[in-house]
């Protein structure tokens, strides 16, 4: 994780941009869930809160290193900005996990119905308190009249 | 077989850093298990026999690794107090099988869990067999009702614990490859009726 440059303004349109793309996976997840493929729903349901997490990052002028590890410390800066407690954290470690488990047959890693809506639930939980840290968009002045 | 008791006990697969099975075995059960045990409790928690018990540890003793407490007619083991290398050797033994009694404090008590085993390459290494060192610790719990989800918290202590990486896998009790898992794999406990 390290910082970088940038006012105010750009650190909250980088936010927001990297916002609208969790959004994306998310609505990815329910196209997934409705053809019926379990694990790439967990995928996209794990890049989207990677995703929300990542733009309060941006969001405080900091970026995720592309390097071993780095979905972890998302996963821990989650619960160090405190946007999730003990038991979200370890519910999105856990997330984490069973994303980077694809290496395993897939009849021993299938989710279950249930636990899919579990996921599912922390997810929405985690988009709604980003969206709600995340500063409104500035709407523009009406145009003046002549 | 008369000369089997003087052959080499077969070394640690797992972490060949130890003597043999059997020493890492017995520390493991010392250092991890329930605490305070005698031989006859070390023996039965490591299905290793008495004699074999007794002689390993009255080795590790003579080295100053574990200490003994005469209470009654049982001698009671424990790790040797200020070990200087204490906290690594424990950190050592949690991936030498310390963790399967953590997992059995950890799982034990919850009723919606009928079983848990190791299995995979870290069951492989603990019953011998060569390869390289496991990255992460394949768990198999047994349950009808709960999910990964559910014992997602259990699993963080057990890492923060253990500092091993634990891969929680649940199974409803008709799971398909459970008895082929089961075969290669370390039992916790089962307390499945059979």
């Amino acid at each position: 994780m390290h910082q970088v440059a940038g006012d105010a303004s750009a650190r909250a349109r980088a936010a927001r941009a990297t916002f609208a793309q969790a959004l994306d996976f998310r609505r990815a997840a329910l196209g997934n869930l409705s053809e019926g493929l379990a694990l790439p729903a967990i995928s996209a349901l794990h890049e989207s809160v990677r995703l929300a997490v990542t733009a309060l990052a941006a969001l405080d002028g900091y970026r995720f290193s592309n390097t071993p590890g780095a979905h972890e410390a998302v996963v821990d800066y989650a619960h160090a900005i405190k946007l999730v407690d003990r038991t979200r954290h370890a519910q999105l470690d856990q997330l984490r996990d069973l994303r980077h488990q694809v290496n395993y047959p897939e009849d021993l890693i299938a989710p279950s119905s249930r636990e899919i809506e579990q996921y599912s639930e922390l997810v929405d939980t985690i988009l709604s308190l980003t969206e709600k840290k995340l500063p409104r968009r500035r709407i523009p002045p009406p145009p003046t009249r002549p | 077989m008369v000369y089997w008791a003087f052959m080499a006990e077969p070394s640690a697969a797992l972490l060949p850093l130890f003597r043999s099975q059997h020493q890492m075995q017995i520390l493991a059960a010392i250092f991890w298990g329930e605490g305070n045990a005698s031989g006859a409790e070390l023996a039965r928690q490591t299905g290793i026999p008495q004699q074999s018990v007794a002689r390993e540890v009255a080795r590790l003793e003579r080295a100053g690794v574990v200490g003994t407490t005469q209470v009654g007619t049982a001698k009671i083991v424990h790790p040797a107090s200020e070990l200087p290398f204490g906290p690594v050797l424990r950190q050592l033994l949690a991936y030498a099988g310390g963790i399967v009694p953590m997992l059995a404090r950890a799982f034990a008590d919850d009723p919606a869990i009928v079983e848990v085993f190791v299995f995979g390459s870290w069951a492989a290494r603990y019953h011998g067999e060569p390869g390289p060192p496991p990255n992460d610790v394949d768990v198999a719990v047994i349950s009808d009702s709960l999910t990964r989800f559910d014992l997602a918290e259990s699993r963080l202590s057990l890492e923060n614990e253990s500092k091993l990486s634990i891969n929680l896998f649940v199974f409803e009790s008709g799971h398909q490859r459970l008895p082929e898992l089961r075969a290669e794999g370390v039992p916790v406990f089962n307390r499945a009726p059979r």
